[in-house]
């Protein structure tokens, strides 16, 4: 037989290759394993640890057999947490609504009017600046809000108010930026599902006899529902955690559950705040699986058309 | 006699699903051989076994008396074209025809003569450089040809590689490929389920149906003689099926009295099938002193097709024809809607096909 | 009609101007020459000079990219193989498994890093610069299936069976064939891991020992002081050039 002889790693590769079983879990799930360790366990371990099943023993975490709501319990006790968990709702509801109603124009122009050849670019033009650091963006938000800033100028030349008003460290400053960090969030879905509607449909509602307006009512509005939803569970989630806005551009009034997360494990730390960051960190998890579950009876289920 | 490919009981399953039962085939060198049927009838699966990209449950592949059954794809020496043509992206005309001799570490200069040979067999030249991207559906069709070629395959397998193309365009590259295997002289083995494209360029044909292989032979044969209802159906246009009882001395006996039909032996009492193509017809006038049988019907309507003329006719059994007359004179009669004709044949020109 | 279809893109050209208005004015400043840092006095490199000489920013910006690197290579190679075993094979478990490649993803930040920390206390593992990438890749995994994963789903498994029928063996298959197919995905795959890993700010807070500074972390500890830091919006006009060249290569590589 005049076969090439194969060198040694053929020969193994050969044996994985008969084995679909060893190539899948080579392939899949050693990778995996990864995720399973530094991403998932973490969440396991977390959720023990703010039920007080890890003691710490000198240097060392000992798990104990037990459940208590100890921290749980200390954390609604907590001055100023309750509070801030209200606000940090208060918030993201705002920054949801407000995200909504500032980029649907946009996505609608952007997914419906905007001819084909110029969607490229437009989309580019409208990402660029979120690959700029948020953190940047925000800082340059201040230059804004000051008072003696970029809005107040316009404001009083255009003689709106008289004298400049004060926006940082108010929650107004806070709900602004964070609309203006989030919006791209909500544009993105909701362009999706434009982008992809079948331009007959408006026109077929149209030789139907409806009006641009009912059109838009009856037609649009309903299909766009998808993209309104993901979005406003992709902006809504985030916002309520947020503790980077209100830090740069709040005050003393504007702490959240994101700022009290971050208090508790870098500012109060040792096992205590640990402890009371983990409960309020899970707290929030629970608060995201009930809205991805929402999200998802929602989506997954029929939506009616109009 | 040597053979390119011989398969012997091969059988293939995917889970519950037999796609290939007990085939055995045997391929002459330099042969252009199509496998024909309907998607799911196994054919691309024998194909895909021949290549050793799919490896049989039971039975034995022979690549020119040598057996191959265990040996993997890269080492048969073996060219193939795809469905999807698969042609390298990445790569321009010219390194996608020479990826397999690189492989075989042909000294480049080598290469550079035997591409520019290929490229004049399926006339491409001068397009060297170009991507893929750049080539219409006829040229990517040539480089793909010439890229399992250049490598001097002992037989070269072809899955569907017309399917994407206009009809127009298909017709042209089933006579450029019949013209080009006939230069390079190479064993064809070309998978299909367009009867037209294995009528045109094969040698000998394989008709398979839910993986197994229902009759071989060449164009000629399986048209005028197939063997069962499904071939029948399978290849040519349109075919007509009238069913009786074999009376003996090849007399038929059906609702629309004896027919004139090939004398068979063994046949005598049993229920077959008479089988007739829609050209083997005369009609009224046309019809020949000698001929064996001649039946009525009532014309239901016609269609013009160009060379020929098609009608449809309900026989007095009420059962339905169909009837191709060449269209030869300027002027020629067509027979009216709802009229009454006469319609003959001869004996030999029908099939006797069991049920 | 046409009133409204005016009225959008106005709308749409004055939100695009709104969206770009903090970064203009942020390079802006990073030439005022005040002291009062808010009100424009004067043009000035002043501020691109301190930040040059600011070795901390550089410090920080070495940290930031010898980590991004590290986290780009090693999750772009396990997103590959999640990537090519979810698309070449079936197996059980296949949707379970997708849905949670999303998961790091759709998890804010915030929940990932306090998680991650507690598991790093409780495991008694020290915070180094090692935790820092250990937390990103986490993430980053998913991202580079992702995008990976896209890519692959356009692509014909009948490429590598027309290599094999050419003579090439596995390897040859795949370093010739599949990898350079491939390529522009997990280039794209790759750019936006290092974005990600390079851009963080949350994760990298919570899990990185004192004293090691990413660039966002840099910019935070700048930024969340009350004033106004001007050598900030000087590295603001480096970091928004490097962003529009990022954006410009990705999308170069995706119209490969």
């Amino acid at each position: 037989m005049s076969h090439r002889r194969e060198p040694w790693y053929i020969t193994i590769l050969d044996r994985i290759r008969s084995s679909r079983r060893i190539k899948v879990f080579l392939l899949v799930f050693l990778p995996f394993i990864y995720l399973i360790i530094f991403f998932f366990a973490p969440f396991i371990i977390a959720l023990m640890y703010s039920l007080g099943m890890f003691k710490q023993v000198v240097y060392e975490f000992v798990f104990q057999p037990q459940i208590s709501l100890e921290y749980y319990y200390r954390l609604f006790q907590y001055p100023g947490v309750l509070v801030a968990i209200q606000r940090s709702f208060y918030y993201a509801i705002l920054t949801t609504v407000g995200t909504f109603l500032l980029s649907y124009p946009v996505a609608y122009y952007l997914g419906v009017k905007l001819p084909d050849k110029y969607q490229e670019m437009v989309v580019l033009v409208l990402f660029t600046p979120f690959w700029v650091n948020f953190l940047l963006r925000i800082y340059g938000m201040r230059f804004i809000f000051h008072e003696l800033g970029f809005l107040n100028m316009i404001l009083t030349t255009l003689g709106i108010v008289n004298d400049p008003i004060k926006i940082l460290g108010t929650d107004t400053a806070v709900i602004l930026v964070m609309i203006y960090t989030y919006v791209i969030l909500m544009i993105l879905p909701i362009y999706g599902v434009l982008e992809k509607l079948d331009k007959e449909l408006l026109e077929a509602a149209a030789t139907l006899g409806a009006s641009p307006v009912k059109t838009f009512l009856k037609v649009t509005l309903p299909l766009s529902v998808p993209g309104i939803l993901a979005g406003s569970l992709l902006v809504f989630i985030p916002a309520v955690g947020e503790f980077v806005i209100p830090e740069l551009v709040g005050g003393a009034n504007t702490v959240t559950l994101g700022t009290v997360i971050y208090n508790f494990f870098l500012r109060v730390k040792g096992t205590m705040g640990w402890g009371l960051g983990s409960a309020a960190g899970l707290i929030y998890i629970g608060l995201i699986l009930v809205l991805s579950y929402l999200y998802i009876r929602l989506v997954g289920g029929e939506i009616r058309l109009g | 006699m040597s053979y390119a490919v011989e398969l012997e009981n091969i059988s293939k399953s995917f889970g519950e699903v037999q796609a290939v039962k007990n085939v055995s085939l045997k391929i002459r060198k330099n042969e252009f051989f199509s496998l024909l049927g309907p998607s799911g009838c196994g054919k691309t699966t024998t194909l895909r076994i021949i290549a050793g990209l799919e490896f049989p449950d039971t039975g034995r592949v022979m690549l020119n008396d040598e057996d191959v059954t265990d040996l993997p794809t890269h080492k048969r020496n073996i060219g193939m074209v795809f469905q999807t043509l698969a042609l390298f992206p990445h790569m321009n005309v010219y390194d996608n025809i020479a990826f397999g001799l690189r492989m075989r570490k042909v000294p480049e200069r080598e290469i550079r003569q035997r591409v520019k040979e290929m490229l004049e067999i399926v006339r491409m030249e001068g397009f060297e450089k170009r991507k893929i991207n750049q080539l219409s559906g006829g040229q990517r069709q040539r480089v793909a040809l010439a890229r399992a070629l250049i490598i001097k395959p002992a037989v070269l397998l072809l899955d569907e590689p017309l399917g994407a193309l206009d009809l127009k365009i298909r017709q042209h590259m089933m006579v450029e490929l019949k013209k080009i295997q006939k230069e390079v002289g190479t064993t064809f083995i070309y998978v299909t389920h367009d009867q037209t494209e294995a009528m045109v360029m094969s040698d000998r044909m394989a008709i398979m149906k839910d993986g197994v292989i229902q009759q071989i032979g060449s164009p000629h044969n399986v048209y005028m003689r197939p063997v069962n209802k499904f071939v029948a159906l399978f290849i040519g246009d349109a075919i007509n099926f009238i069913e009786g009882t074999y009376k003996d001395k090849g007399v038929l006996s059906t609702d629309l009295g004896d027919l004139k039909v090939p004398e068979l032996s063994g046949y005598t009492g049993k229920s077959v099938i008479l089988a007739i193509r829609p050209e083997k017809f005369f009609l009224e006038n046309n019809i020949p002193s000698d001929i064996d049988n001649v039946i009525e019907g009532r014309v239901i309507f016609s269609i013009f097709r160009g060379s020929f003329v098609e009608y449809r006719v309900e026989l007095d059994n009420g059962q339905e024809m169909v009837i191709f007359q060449p269209y030869l004179v300027a002027g020629q009669k067509i027979y009216e809607d709802g009229s009454r004709i006469k319609i003959g044949w001869y004996r030999d020109s029908a099939v006797i096909l069991s049920h | 009609m046409k009133i409204t279809d005016l009225i959008l893109k106005i709308y749409t050209v004055f939100f695009l101007a709104v969206i770009y208005l903090p970064i203009a004015i942020l390079i802006f400043f990073s030439f005022n020459e005040s002291r009062s840092k808010i009100v424009f006095t004067g043009f000035t490199l002043e501020n691109y000079y301190s930040l040059i000489s600011n070795y901390a920013v550089w410090d920080s910006f070495y940290n930031s990219i010898w980590t991004a690197i590290v986290v780009t290579v090693v999750s772009v190679f396990l997103g590959i193989m999640i990537s090519y075993g979810v698309t070449r094979y079936e197996f059980k478990g296949k949707n379970m498994l997708d849905i949670l490649m999303l998961i790091p993803i759709i998890i804010p930040e915030i929940v990932e890093a306090l998680t991650l920390l507690v598991f790093l206390i409780i495991l008694g593992i020290r915070l180094s610069p090692y935790t820092v990438i250990i937390g990103h890749i986490a993430f980053d995994i998913s991202f580079a299936y992702i995008v990976i994963k896209a890519r692959m789903a356009g692509y014909d498994p009948q490429f590598e069976e027309a290599a094999r029928t050419l003579g090439a063996n596995e390897i040859q298959t795949f370093t010739k064939v599949t990898l350079p197919i491939l390529m522009p995905g997990i280039v794209s795959a790759a750019l936006i891991a290092f974005l990600q890993s390079y851009d963080d700010f949350i994760k990298t807070f919570f899990t990185r020992p004192p004293g090691f500074t990413t660039l966002p972390v840099y910019i935070w500890n700048m930024a969340s002081r009350r004033g106004f830091a001007l050598d900030l919006n000087a590295l603001a006009t480096f970091i928004v050039v490097i962003s529009i060249v990022f954006a410009y290569v990705r999308l170069k590589v995706e119209r490969w």
